[in-house]
């Protein structure tokens, strides 16, 4: 590609675009594919919009390319540099609509002209993309070559082979070795391993999946219990990832619910509270559900949480998965160590720790949860770590570069978004029984 | 994907963001002590389902009561912890979301308010950061006879 984007010609295979209109020309309308070795093109039309230089300047004798180098000065490719004023004077409304002075521009000797270029792109194209191992190709108006990216290890024998039976002379191509480029899922896409962090949902709402588990060697995923048909006990909720309506005909059911304990009710002892559970509230030491996978999940990653781009940069693009290597044994964790989460709405999100097996009133409703932790700072002007949707989110303490301790299920937070609150992975355990999270 | 409100699938155009119509109910005066009624409306005033996206489980939607000179005196959500869930709901056309509490006429810190003029807005939080805010409503607060 150049170092202007409008003007650039290329196609990626596996359906990734690196200029729009697929693999059409996007330097604007120039009408019919000229001959391969026609070196006048005639005067460019007063039609050509001052944003398309190529458009512009192509019907200068000789043309090979336009670009803008690196300091953004105005670089043209001629094979007769005396050529020079005619392509200033055809660029003259491109440099008037970005306050470019002429003088700016500067002359390359071109080896190739542009119309010569496009007839071997059109044939070069199709057949490089073809090839095991083909990244892209590009008309580089930059280099005034042709350039076809392979994937390392990807040896170019073949392609010099296409290029002499085509008749492309191998000069007028250049090879770049280059990394595979893949199109990113989101955490709020259909994503296949299923596994932590990415966006379900239950019909009445949005959530995150928490995790995946054995239980009983029944395959399960655990998230939070209000992100079923009704907090506590089961309803059988039928969950999907991403939606429960795909356009593209998929089944996105991934399972149903087959555990959610009933909240139970403050009970009086001799000396208080004798349950733990405050007078006219119901209480429970987890917001946690568990559902069975059904068939139609297809691929399941026990022991995967997507991992996104970053920590904290509100990013949601998956680049692959942690590993949850180990249980975070206590119910109690040490104020100031740090907690990460990766949700469908904040993504992967890092705080310290704040309080530690709280107990926590729920806004609007008689439910108190008990044994809490809370990680983040309260109010507004703090970083924002949580969001609608992150509800049944994978808390883990990272322990290498993609291990992690798996610690728990968030469910809460602040209206601001800075403080977070989740359930610890022991009390999760308690009520649901006890699961297997580390893969084999 | 996801924005504060969408019209519902099947319903193409887009609806503006202040389509649903938001109010606030409150007695325009009250005796001191005595706790304040209040109601969040939320009305789908188009001729469309809506789609609200909308935080917390129950829906969680703030009330905020300032004093004559803007300060603030109590937000119901101060100090709150709501469940972070996405909640999807629709509302057909004319439809109202209605919302209820009450301000027990007490600062945030639980201190009694003084009788006098305060205004109260309501908002809904949705999945935006910009809430769905009801215009400010004045009321009083009358000194018990007596006193």
């Amino acid at each position: 590609m150049s170092l202007l984007p409008p003007v650039a010609r290329a196609c990626l295979v596996g359906g990734v675009l690196l200029a729009a209109a697929g693999c059409s020309d996007t330097s604007g309308p120039v009408g019919p594919a000229q001959p391969p070795d026609n070196a006048a093109l005639g005067p460019a039309t007063a039609q050509q919009p001052a944003d398309d230089p190529v458009g512009l300047v192509r019907g200068v004798r000789g043309f090979g390319g336009f670009f803008l180098d690196q300091e953004g000065r105005p670089t043209v490719y001629l094979t007769d540099p005396a050529e020079a004023d005619a392509a200033a004077n055809a660029l003259a409304p491109f440099f008037a609509a970005r306050g470019i002075d002429r003088s700016r521009l500067q002359v390359r000797r071109a080896d190739f002209d542009y119309a010569r270029l496009e007839g071997w792109f059109d044939v070069v194209s199709p057949e490089a993309l073809a090839l095991p191992g083909a990244v892209f190709a590009d008309l580089d108006e930059a280099s005034n070559r042709i350039r076809v990216g392979l994937a390392r290890g990807a040896g170019p024998a073949e392609l010099h082979r296409a290029l002499a039976a085509l008749h492309v002379p191998a000069e007028a191509v250049v090879v770049q070795e280059t990394a595979p480029i893949r199109q990113l899922a989101t955490l709020q896409e259909r994503v296949r391993p299923v596994q932590g962090g990415l966006m379900i949902d239950f019909i009445l709402g949005l959530c995150s999946l928490g995790f995946n588990a054995l239980r009983s060697n029944q395959l399960s995923f655990i998230t939070a219990s209000h992100c079923t048909w009704a907090q506590g006990g089961v309803e059988g909720t039928i969950w999907y990832q991403h939606t429960w309506l795909d356009f593209s005909g998929s089944d996105n059911t991934i399972g149903s619910e087959v555990d959610d304990p009933v909240y139970f009710a403050g009970r009086k002892g001799r000396r208080g509270s004798g349950n733990g559970c405050p007078a006219n509230r119901v209480c429970r030491r987890s917001d946690s559900s568990r559902g069975a996978y059904s068939i139609a999940a297809g691929d399941v990653g026990l022991g995967k949480v997507a991992r996104t781009s970053g920590e904290n940069n509100g990013l949601t693009d998956i680049v692959g998965s942690f590993q949850i290597t180990a249980e975070h044994p206590s119910e109690s964790f040490a104020i100031g160590s740090t907690v990460h989460k990766v949700g469908m709405t904040t993504g992967w999100t890092s705080a310290a720790v704040t309080a530690t097996c709280v107990n926590v009133n729920i806004d609007g409703t008689s439910i108190t949860q008990l044994c809490q932790t809370l990680a983040g700072l309260e109010g507004a002007g703090h970083p924002v770590i949580v969001g609608p949707g992150d509800s049944g989110s994978p808390i883990f303490i990272k322990t290498g570069d993609n291990t992690v301790t798996l610690a728990g299920i968030l469910w809460g937070g602040t209206p601001e978004g800075g403080l977070l609150a989740f359930s610890p992975l022991k009390n999760v355990q308690q009520e649901l029984g006890d699961l297997v999270v580390v893969a084999p | 994907m996801i924005s504060g409100i969408l019209v519902t699938l099947g319903a193409l155009a887009a609806v503006p963001a202040d389509s649903p119509k938001v109010e606030l109910d409150v007695p325009s005066e009250v005796t001191a002590g005595t706790p304040v009624p209040m109601t969040l409306r939320v009305t789908n005033t188009s001729d469309r389902p809506l789609e609200l996206h909308l935080r917390g489980r129950p829906i969680a939607f703030d009330l905020v009561v300032r004093q004559s000179d803007g300060s603030v005196v109590w937000r119901r959500l101060a100090g709150a912890m709501i469940a972070m869930v996405l909640q999807l709901r629709t509302l057909s056309p004319g439809e109202t979301l209605e919302l209820t509490d009450a301000w027990p006429q007490q600062r945030t810190d639980g201190s009694p308010a003084a009788p006098g003029d305060y205004t109260v807005t309501g908002s809904l939080l949705t999945d935006s950061q910009a809430s769905l805010d009801s215009p400010p409503v004045p009321f009083r607060v009358l000194a018990t006879r007596g006193r």
